[in-house]
């Protein structure tokens, strides 16, 4: 599958659900899900030309699109990214997942973020959190559609080490349409559920002279932003 | 050196939590901390214990908490401080997530307690202080158990200015 088909599916099914995303995932929630925060539109199609389409109808969406409120421009209020923070995902979704066990949590993890925190598979099944379920994003690179640089394990199995470490249910997909039939079963499931996705690397942009792009101020703070309107989104919560 | 007076005592300690409504410990276990761990871990009215594999997921599932609502305290010693620094940069500094955290003065050589910690031999013990300064952690120093009411302190600053707070355990917490 592709990153469109993988994080597509879960936007678009995802409901009233918590979403703790990391970096690769954000750019393409930010994309898909846009400035009115519906990704119904963003077709999640296979291979190269699934995700050029998917892409592009997530820009053009964006082009016609009312101009994005502030609380837009950070993300919708259910999802905070762990961004500039490899490796946190997993335990920012497991504290989430205790404090609001009547909510579901879903966590677009990294394959290389969680190779930095691997122990956390570890943490989140002592604590036996049902209403959590744990992806990865599985395309064995880093800097994913910029250099990828392969992670130090391209074929690790996540997924086994999960249901080794005592999640109650773990799974690899490959496929991007039985992603998108299984996900509404792996949602409702008793968790914790762990699930790897094994998704095509984006094409690499860098090349001899490439440059690069200053990263915006807006990547190191909106964390807090996120952050403070998920609290006061779920403050709400009566669950 | 007399070590007792130094020491808090693990019963002064888990009523500053109550005091405080802390209802999670997030923890990797801290040696000078032990009796506090054991007395959480036997049972004390409102309080959760959760033990992480490392101080990055401690910090990490303490912001998950706080964000939904709850009130946690983090325990580690020294080293796991020093561990974590880059997850408490991006957690607390950055994304302003409030913290406590009581963080043991593990390694301290008993003939310092009661000293500056400055003038540790022991690295570990030694820099906590400076290093805290450095990276605009605003610390507290617990050398005795009149000092849990800085407890309170922290937890109004941390929220208040929406930062980290560290509350440095000097010496080894009496079993009572």
């Amino acid at each position: 599958m592709n990153i469109v088909q993988a994080c597509g599916v879960v936007a678009k099914g995802k409901g009233n659900a918590i979403l703790v995303s990391t970096m690769l995932s954000m750019f393409i929630f930010d994309r898909i899900e846009g400035a009115d925060g519906n990704a119904s539109l963003v077709p999640t199609i296979g291979g190269m030309t699934g995700l050029v389409l998917g892409l592009g109808v997530a820009k053009a969406k964006s082009l016609v699109g009312i101009a994005p409120s502030a609380a837009a421009q950070v993300s919708a209020p259910g999802r905070i990214n762990s961004v500039p923070l490899m490796g946190g995902a997993a335990g920012l979704g497991l504290g989430l997942a205790l404090a609001k066990p009547k909510r579901k949590v879903i966590v677009m993890d990294g394959d290389a973020s969680l190779l930095m925190e691997l122990g956390s598979l570890a943490t989140v099944a002592a604590q036996k959190p049902t209403n959590l379920l744990h992806c990865v994003v599985h395309n064995g690179t880093q800097f994913t559609g910029l250099d990828n640089m392969e992670i130090p394990v391209a074929d690790f199995r996540f997924s086994k080490v999960a249901g080794e470490a005592g999640y109650k249910h773990s799974e690899r997909i490959s496929d991007g349409a039985q992603w998108a039939e299984r996900f509404p079963a792996l949602l409702a499931m008793e968790g914790p559920v762990f699930v790897e996705l094994m998704v095509e690397p984006v094409p690499r942009q860098t090349k001899d002279g490439f440059e690069h792009e200053e990263m915006p101020d807006r990547q190191f703070t909106r964390m807090a932003e996120e952050a403070l309107a998920m609290q006061a989104w779920l403050a709400l919560d009566q669950t | 050196m007399d070590i007792a007076r130094y020491s808090i005592s693990a019963t002064c300690a888990a009523a500053a939590l109550q005091r405080n409504r802390v209802d999670h410990v997030v923890t990797v276990p801290d040696w000078v901390q032990l009796a506090l761990h054991d007395r959480l871990n036997k049972g004390v009215d409102g309080i959760a214990v959760i033990s992480c594999s490392n101080e990055n997921q401690v910090v990490t599932v303490a912001a998950g908490l706080t964000i939904g609502g709850k009130r946690p305290l983090v325990m580690m010693q020294n080293q796991g401080l020093y561990n974590c620094f880059n997850t408490l940069r991006a957690i607390s500094l950055d994304a302003r997530i409030p913290m406590v955290f009581m963080v043991g003065q593990f390694g301290r050589e008993f003939e310092n307690i009661g000293r500056p910690a400055i003038q540790s031999r022991r690295t570990m013990v030694r820099i906590a202080e400076p290093f805290l300064r450095a990276v605009d952690v605003p610390f507290y120093c617990l050398d005795m158990e009149a000092d849990m009411a800085k407890m309170d302190v922290a937890f109004e600053q941390a929220e208040a200015e929406r930062t980290a707070v560290v509350l440095l355990v000097s010496a080894p917490m009496a079993w009572r």
